[in-house]
C-alpha cells in the first residue's frame, strides 16, 4: 500500500469499499439536518465466509456513511464516532448494497443516526440496521468546506485488489488476541485509526477467537461475523493495535465474544469495548 | 421513565412483532440480543412502541427495530433498539 502521493484521509478508506455517497436535503428547511444515501458494489476480494460483504466491511460503511451524515449535522464543528450498534439479518449479498443514513438527534454534544442497508442485487432484501452515536468536536484546522448537496462518485474498482486482511494491515495468526498495525493509509481525518479498522479487527479477531475456542464451524464456510457493538472509548493514535477477546458463550449457533481493543504503543490504554455475535455459515 | 423499564418494553413489542411476522404469538419468540440506544427521556408519556421487522432467516431468527415516542411530548423519539430473537423452538436444547 506504499505510494509515492500522499493519502487523502478523506476518502481513502470509503475508497476501498467504493463507497458512493449523495446528501438528501431536508424538506424541513436548513433547521432539519440532511440524511445521507449510498452504494457500494461488492468486489469478490470482499466477501467474506458469510458470502457477501463480510460484516467489518459492511461496518466500515456504515460508519463512513453515518459519520459523514452527523459531521453535516454538526457543522461548524465535527465529529468522533463514540458507539456504533448493528443487527445483521443478511450475509450472502448479491450487490450492491444501498445504505441510508437519517439524523433521530442532534444535541449540542452529540448526534445520534439511524441507518439501514439493503440488497439492491436481491430485490432491496433487508441487510442490516445500526444506530451510531458521535460526539461533536472542535474541528480545530480541520478543513470543512464541503460543496452541497454534498456527493461523490463511487470510485472505480482497485487494479490490484488486496483482501481485507491485508487493507487493514491485519496481522495473519490465530486464537484470542489479533493484531493491526496502524497504517498511515488506516487514519482518518483526525489522525486517528478510522472507526471502520476497529470494526473490521473485531470482526475478525472475533472469527479466530471464536474459532480458537472450538465453536461449531460444521457450516460448509466456516465462521463469519454479524451483529456487533462496538463502543469507541478513546481514539487509537500510536498502535500496534491488539483485540483480545473473550469467548462468553455459544446458543442456536451463535457464539458470542466479547472484544477489548488496546493500544499497544499508547501505554497499552483500552481504546474500544464491544461484543461481535460469530455464526457458522 | 427507567431504563430497564424501557429495555423491558422494547423486549416485548419486539417478539411481539417478530412473532406476528411468522404466524405466531409473542411468548412463542425468544428475544436473544437488544442494542438499545436512549436518545431523550420520557417524561409525559404515554410511551407508544413501533415495531418494524427486519428479515427472517433460515432458522427463523430475525431482527426487528423498536422505536419508543413520548406521545405526550408531541412524540419526541425517546429510544431506538434493535432486537434478535428466534422461534422459542429453535432455540430449544441449543444452550451450551
Amino acid at each position: 500500500m506504499t505510494s509515492d502521493h500522499p493519502v487523502d484521509r478523506r476518502t481513502h478508506v470509503s475508497d476501498y469499499f467504493r463507497l458512493e455517497r449523495w446528501e438528501l436535503p431536508s424538506d424541513g428547511g436548513d433547521e432539519r439536518p440532511s440524511s445521507f444515501g449510498g452504494r457500494a458494489p461488492i468486489d469478490d476480494h470482499q466477501r467474506g465466509a458469510g458470502g457477501g460483504l463480510r460484516t467489518g466491511g459492511l461496518l466500515t460503511n456504515l460508519d463512513t456513511l453515518g459519520g459523514f451524515t452527523s459531521g453535516l449535522a454538526a457543522l461548524p464543528r465535527w465529529i468522533v464516532t463514540t458507539s456504533l450498534l448493528a443487527t445483521v439479518s443478511e450475509l450472502d449479498h448479491v450487490g450492491p448494497l444501498r445504505f441510508r443514513a437519517d439524523v433521530v438527534r442532534r444535541g449540542r454534544s452529540s448526534v445520534v443516526t439511524a441507518l439501514d442497508v439493503v440488497d439492491e442485487g436481491a430485490a432491496d432484501r433487508h441487510v442490516a440496521a445500526a444506530t451510531m452515536t458521535c460526539a461533536i468536536l472542535d474541528p480545530r484546522a480541520m478543513v470543512l468546506d464541503f460543496a452541497r448537496p454534498f456527493s461523490l462518485a463511487m470510485p472505480p474498482p482497485q487494479a490490484d485488489p488486496v483482501r481485507p486482511e491485508e487493507f487493514f494491515c491485519i496481522e495473519p495468526g490465530a486464537g484470542p488476541v489479533t493484531r493491526l498495525r496502524l497504517a498511515d493509509q488506516l487514519r482518518n481525518p483526525w489522525g486517528i485509526l478510522h472507526g471502520g479498522a476497529v470494526a473490521m479487527l473485531a470482526d475478525e479477531a472475533a472469527c479466530r477467537a471464536a474459532a480458537a475456542h472450538g465453536a461449531d464451524a460444521s457450516g460448509p464456510n466456516g465462521l463469519a461475523a454479524a451483529d456487533a457493538v462496538l463502543h469507541y472509548l478513546r481514539p487509537v493514535k500510536v498502535g500496534p493495535v491488539e483485540a483480545r477477546c473473550q469467548v462468553l458463550g455459544t446458543r442456536a449457533g451463535r457464539t458470542s465474544v466479547r472484544v477489548a481493543i488496546h493500544d499497544v504503543g499508547a501505554e497499552d490504554r483500552m481504546v474500544t469495548l464491544g461484543s461481535v455475535t460469530v455464526l457458522a455459515v | 421513565m427507567q431504563g430497564g423499564v424501557i429495555a423491558l418494553v422494547a423486549e416485548a413489542a419486539g417478539a411481539e412483532a417478530l412473532g406476528a411476522a411468522r404466524g405466531l404469538d409473542g411468548n412463542a419468540f425468544v428475544v436473544t440480543d437488544l442494542q438499545i440506544a436512549y436518545l431523550a427521556l420520557g417524561r409525559i408519556g404515554p410511551v407508544v412502541t413501533s415495531a418494524r421487522v427486519l428479515g427472517t432467516g433460515p432458522d427463523g431468527r430475525a431482527g426487528a427495530v423498536v422505536e419508543l415516542r413520548d406521545a405526550g411530548a408531541g412524540d419526541r423519539l425517546m429510544t431506538v433498539v434493535n432486537v434478535s430473537g428466534v422461534p422459542a423452538a429453535v432455540l430449544a436444547g441449543s444452550t451450551r
